[in-house]
């Protein structure tokens, strides 16, 4: 396309697109720090409001300060607290401001950890654990450990103790993952594991046990590929081969193989790609198999063969 | 008789990459001792129905034509040609643009030179070997977290957030990042360009289990059982979090309701840096902020993949708004401003690749210098703010940083 | 040292209430060492509440001579608002007139805390938020300069402290050391270790103080570009999960060029005669480092540390400057091995000394020295006299004169001996140990 005339439509859809709606059209308020603060107003214009105190707090500590006050109240309505962490969450961005005020911010999001509202909850944890803060892990902990009522649920409680290396919860990982109930526990408990090298050998059997969940599974890959390379290659290779396993773990093991394995090795190993071959027609009708979600597994296994096959068969 | 052409000053065909932007080369015959000279020859696209296409001009900063007649001198005196990549019409695969000469009426063949078309994509357009080789290239880079990817992660952190954040230096860092970024990946597959993520649209093709993963309900986010991104590791664990605060059949929004749209992005900020800069907010932090966990703060932003895409789009808009107000000249004040802080002006050199390690810059400087591009010398190993500006080489062709957008042209 | 009602496995609450009702400080100083069995298998976390609750009350108790290293360590490294707040109460402890000198450590901390300061409190352990009195790290350190009647703008940084080796009366037993390096050879620790001098610096690539790991290996690299002859390597804290591809990216970024002379290492097996051959000032939880300090040590073609740094940081001229001593010290050491071990240091006021003494037996082989020993012989004898320990004085009075006479070998012992009056006065441990 000539250059000219691909600037004369583009020109041409920006200046219909103008003439519809702007943000800024749609946004204008002209108190916007009255409006964020009056508890009077609808829900919508306040949030308005933050938005827009969020270009403007960027030099402007009182603004700011506004956010704080309504990210802190717990009277406030949940989505005008969550506005007001979004504003300041933008602000950490491009505000020059922020830095000196980050103590009053870590101060606010403490002080809203318990806040009723449980997304306001998980937001304010998940940022305290971003910056690895040592309170918001010390009452992650003692949720988990069933020192006082959990301020969220199990799962993002470990997620957010993954934040930070030094957070104190392997042990408390590797028993959750002998005992909860729930594999979407288990995998986030797994997935934090790959960062304990002395969990190996829980994660090596996490890998092989049949009776756990396929996705928990994979995560134990993930983890080993991590810690201990060479001994996921050898349980990577019993998996792939093996026709009784899930295809969603045979093709993440291949993944695996493909990825990290030692390509010398691997060429040299044809023996191990014709029962690869052979394998590939057979998958045992498992209750796993049969469930809906092994359809689109099936297939990726079929790829996943067909990609190692076509790097490390020979021609 | 046989012709050669050597393209971005190097015969080596690590060389044969380009973008919009048209690029000097040479042609020289050989092995025409006894022919009669000069030889006209005709360079034209070897194949006009698939690949990427090019155009070419006797021309510096031209917009060529599909075919170019040359005489060449029988004696093997190189003749100066510049070819550059057709508009929308970009390579898909590697060296898949092939130049075909020819020479007489019955179009004898004398030599072609393969390359590539090779421009940073729509994520949403990608191919399926596209979206593979970008994957697989981020993958090796980020060897389980024991890789050159690590660099990366590091020179993005809350305490480095002042080289690149809050100030007028915030765009040209991180077109510097992600070159420097993108040209490692393209050592581990030429081929590979940053995709970008056009936060403002619906792009649901990017959230697959494919491509950048699925997220759940948890905000874990799930990978297909061949995509190797499910072994990304970043800092303390193997894996991506990443709570989508709107449906990825959406374009996307945060807790303070839609992210600015391309057409305001260009509309509303003005003509000039000081204005456009204000981007910064909206729409780059509120894209950060239309996710919980990894990509909402800006230390751990660099965690999740996606990272880079939303990026890459925050700095097309920025190459589009260049193109379309017309401001590369980095000596025109309306392209750039500058800030007081150190490494936000045009002169200073940014970190971490000048290595200053001096306050008020960060003590470390991991990666050292940026990484070198067999296609253009440009950036200086220790870039200035300067050189991340007229990145197509418009107002001086020595600094013509080797990218381009799928839909930012070049236009002389 | 005495037997003290706290130590492994103390519950915290407990151990607080120690710290805040009965602890003296020279018991705080004890507990202070990374290595002190009091950390083992307790989190960062703990570690820190811990550390920052004893630095703390150095305010109210008086902040000892031998705790001013772990004061300046937060001060210079520290990232952590509760430890360096707590560290620039604890200096107000100390002497006035002394503390003056380190208001360049302060004013590195406003710097080092500007992206990552915090609300912190003193007034309850393991707080629960909303709590109305907190303060911050940069309200302490602005308080602490202004107690010193320093301004917040000026010089910022540090000096550096050198210390001499730890004294081992059980070397451990090296040869149950194998290494592994960045990729993936294995051999015994004297392989690398004897036949060249070497300097070796420890780091874990998780370690998340870039102050710390990331700094001290950037440093190496520095080094590397000043130093042949010597070998340099960098050992790991984290064995099991520091495999060599991640050492070797490490190091890459950071602009080490691996090669035969250096390199970086895990131990795959005794990594507990590591941690004793170097006294490493380090502990764990579980796998998990949970703090350690900056170290590295300088060896002699022997395999053995001849010299360490530890704590505060390191600057690489530092380093080039000893090794070229460990090279000149080759020629005298029959003669001042026994003297050097005598003054070995046991005070941060005996390091001077030590630097004095050392200054003399290189003179003659290093002539250049003359203005540094100089140096060094003031800043003992201020040491001395601010000890007020006047036969000690009158010692190194004397003892400086006979340096610049015809007699220098006389006045470094007069100094030496000026050195244990000192030390023996206050028998606690300084640095580390």
């Amino acid at each position: 396309m000539d250059i000219q005339e691909y600037r004369r439509q583009v020109e041409e859809e920006l200046e219909r697109e103008a003439a519809s709606a702007s943000l800024e059209s749609v946004g204008s308020d002209a108190d916007p720090v009255s409006t964020a603060a009056d508890p009077s107003a609808s829900g919508e214009r306040r949030i308005r409001a933050i938005r827009e105190l969020a270009g403007s707090a960027r030099e402007n500590r009182a603004e700011i300060e506004i956010l704080l006050r309504l990210l802190r109240s717990d009277s406030e309505p949940p989505a005008v607290r969550l506005a007001a962490l979004g504003a300041l969450g933008q602000l950490q961005f491009t505000s020059p401001l922020f830095n000196e005020m980050r103590p009053e911010f870590i101060d606010t999001l403490r002080s809203a950890v318990d806040a009723s509202d449980e997304e306001v909850r998980t937001r304010v944890l998940e940022t305290l654990a971003q910056h690895k803060d040592e309170y918001a892990q010390r009452r992650l902990l003692a949720g988990l450990r069933g020192e006082e009522p959990p301020l969220v649920p199990e799962q993002k409680a470990i997620q957010f103790l993954g934040y930070d290396i030094h957070a104190e919860h392997y042990p408390l990982l590797r028993e959750i993952v002998e005992r909860s109930d729930s594999p979407g526990v288990r995998r986030e408990a797994v997935r934090l594991l790959s960062s304990d090298p002395t969990a190996v050998e829980i994660l090596g059997r996490v890998f092989q046990d049949r009776t756990e969940h396929h996705e928990v599974r994979r995560a134990a890959a993930g983890a080993l590929a991590t810690l201990a390379p060479q001994d996921l290659e050898g349980r990577a290779k019993e998996v792939a081969l093996d026709p009784g396993e899930a295809p969603a773990l045979r093709a993440t093991s291949l993944t695996a193989l493909e990825h990290f394995g030692n390509p010398a090795a691997l060429e040299a190993d044809q023996e191990f790609l014709e029962r690869l071959d052979a394998g590939a027609a057979r998958t045992a009708i498992t209750e796993e198999s049969m469930d809906l979600g092994s359809g689109p597994a099936a297939t990726e296994l079929d790829q996943a063969i067909s990609r190692f096959k076509g790097r490390f068969g020979r021609k | 008789m046989r012709t050669d052409i050597a393209l971005n000053g190097s015969s080596s065909p690590t060389a044969n990459y380009i973008g919009w932007t048209p690029r000097p080369a040479t042609i020289r015959l050989l092995e025409s001792a006894g022919v009669p000279g000069p030889v006209r020859v005709t360079l034209r696209n070897q194949r006009t129905n698939a690949g990427g296409q090019l155009l070419f001009s006797r021309q510096p900063n031209a917009i060529g034509t599909d075919t170019l007649q040359l005489d060449l001198p029988t004696n093997g005196t190189p003749v100066r040609f510049f070819v550059g990549g057709k508009f929308l019409s970009p390579s898909s695969a590697d060296k898949d643009a092939v130049i075909a000469v020819t020479t007489g009426a019955n179009n004898a063949p004398l030599g072609t030179l393969p390359l590539m078309v090779r421009v940073r994509k729509d994520a949403m357009k990608l191919s399926a070997a596209e979206r593979t080789r970008f994957i697989e290239a981020m993958s090796i880079l980020n060897n389980r977290g024991a890789g050159r990817f690590n660099q990366f992660r590091d020179m993005h952190r809350q305490e480095t957030l002042e080289e690149a954040h809050g100030a007028d230096g915030f765009l040209p860092w991180h077109r510097a990042y992600l070159l420097d970024l993108e040209r490692e990946l393209q050592n581990v597959d030429a081929s590979v360009t940053l995709p970008y993520w056009r936060f403002d649209r619906p792009a649901r093709d990017v959230f697959t289990r494919d491509f950048l993963g699925e997220s759940n309900a948890a905000g874990v986010v799930q990978f297909a059982s061949t995509n190797k991104l499910q072994f990304w590791r970043t800092d303390n664990g193997t894996g991506v979090l990443r709570r989508l605060l709107f449906s990825p059949a959406a374009s996307a929004r945060g807790d303070l309701g839609p992210v600015r749209t391309e057409a305001s992005t260009m509309n509303d900020l003005g003509t000039d840096y000081g204005g456009f800069i204000r981007m910064e907010g909206q729409p780059h932090a509120a894209a950060h902020r239309s996710f919980a966990e990894f990509l909402s703060n800006a230390d751990t932003a660099p965690r999740d993949p996606l990272f880079f895409l939303l990026h890459c789009n925050v700095d097309r808009l920025w190459a589009r708004w260049q193109w379309l107000k017309r401001r590369f000249d980095p000596a025109v004040p309306g392209s750039f401003r500058g800030s007081p802080r150190p490494g936000h002006r045009l002169n200073d050199t940014m970190w971490p690749w000048n290595n200053d390690r001096n306050p008020p810059r960060p003590n470390t400087a991991p990666g050292g210098t940026i990484a070198p591009s067999p296609v253009t010398a440009a950036p200086s190993p220790s870039p200035a703010v300067r050189e991340m500006i007229d990145y197509q080489g418009k107002t001086n062709a020595a600094g013509w940083l080797g990218f381009d957008y799928d839909d930012v042209p070049f236009e002389p | 040292m005495t037997a003290l009602p706290i130590g492994t496995g103390t519950a915290e609450d407990a151990f607080a209430e120690w710290v805040r009702s009965a602890a003296t400080g020279d018991e705080l100083v004890a507990l202070l060492a990374e290595e002190h069995p009091l950390y083992a298998g307790r989190s960062t976390n703990e570690t820190t509440r811990m550390r920052g609750w004893m630095l703390a009350q150095f305010e109210r108790i008086g902040l000892p001579d031998a705790a001013l290293p772990f004061v300046l360590e937060e001060l210079e490294s520290g990232r952590d608002p509760f430890l360096v707040a707590a560290a620039a109460t604890a200096m107000r402890g100390g002497d006035i007139g002394a503390m003056r000198s380190f208001a360049p450590f302060l004013r590195q901390a406003v710097r080092n805390m500007r992206f990552l300061d915090g609300s912190v409190t003193f007034e309850v352990y393991k707080p629960r938020w909303p709590i109305s009195h907190t303060t911050t790290a940069a309200k302490e350190l602005r308080a602490t300069l202004a107690w010193l009647g320093q301004p917040e703008e000026g010089a910022a940084g540090c000096c550096e402290v050198e210390i001499p080796p730890v004294p081992r009366t059980l070397p451990a037993d090296t040869d149950a050391i194998e290494l592994e390096d960045q990729d993936g050879r294995r051999l015994p620790f004297r392989d690398f270790f004897r036949g060249k001098p070497a300097v070796v610096a420890f780091f874990y690539t998780r370690c998340d103080n870039p102050n710390k790991c990331s700094l001290t290996i950037t440093r190496l690299a520095q080094l590397q570009e000043r130093l042949s002859g010597v070998r340099l390597a960098a050992i790991t804290y984290d064995p099991l999960y520091d495999l060599p591809q991640r050492m070797r990216s490490f190091g890459e970024s950071r602009g080490i060029h691996f090669g035969e002379d250096v390199r970086f290492f895990r131990t795959v097996r005794g990594f507990d005669q590591l941690r004793a051959h170097f006294a490493l000032g380090v502990n764990f939880n579980g796998a998990i480092v949970n703090r350690h300090r900056i170290e590295l040590a300088v060896m002699d073609a022997r395999g053995r540390v001849v010299s360490s740094f530890a704590r505060l940081q390191w600057e690489p001229e530092a380093i080039v400057r000893t090794v070229q001593r460990v090279r000149a010290l080759r020629l005298v050491r029959p003669v001042f091995a026994p003297l050097l071990l005598a003054i070995l240091p046991k005070c941060p006021l005996c390091l001077t000394a030590y630097l004095g003494a050392a200054g003399v037996s290189v003179m003659q082989s290093m002539p250049y020295l003359r203005g540094l020993l100089f140096l060094f012989v003031a800043m003992h004898w201020v040491a001395v006299f601010r000890r007020r320990r006047w036969l000690a004085v009158a010692l190194s009075t004397a003892g400086a004169a006979a340096l610049f006479s015809p007699l220098p070998v006389a006045g470094a012992v007069l100094i030496a001996v000026s050195s244990l009056l000192t030390a023996y006065s206050r028998p606690h441990s300084y640095f580390g140990r």
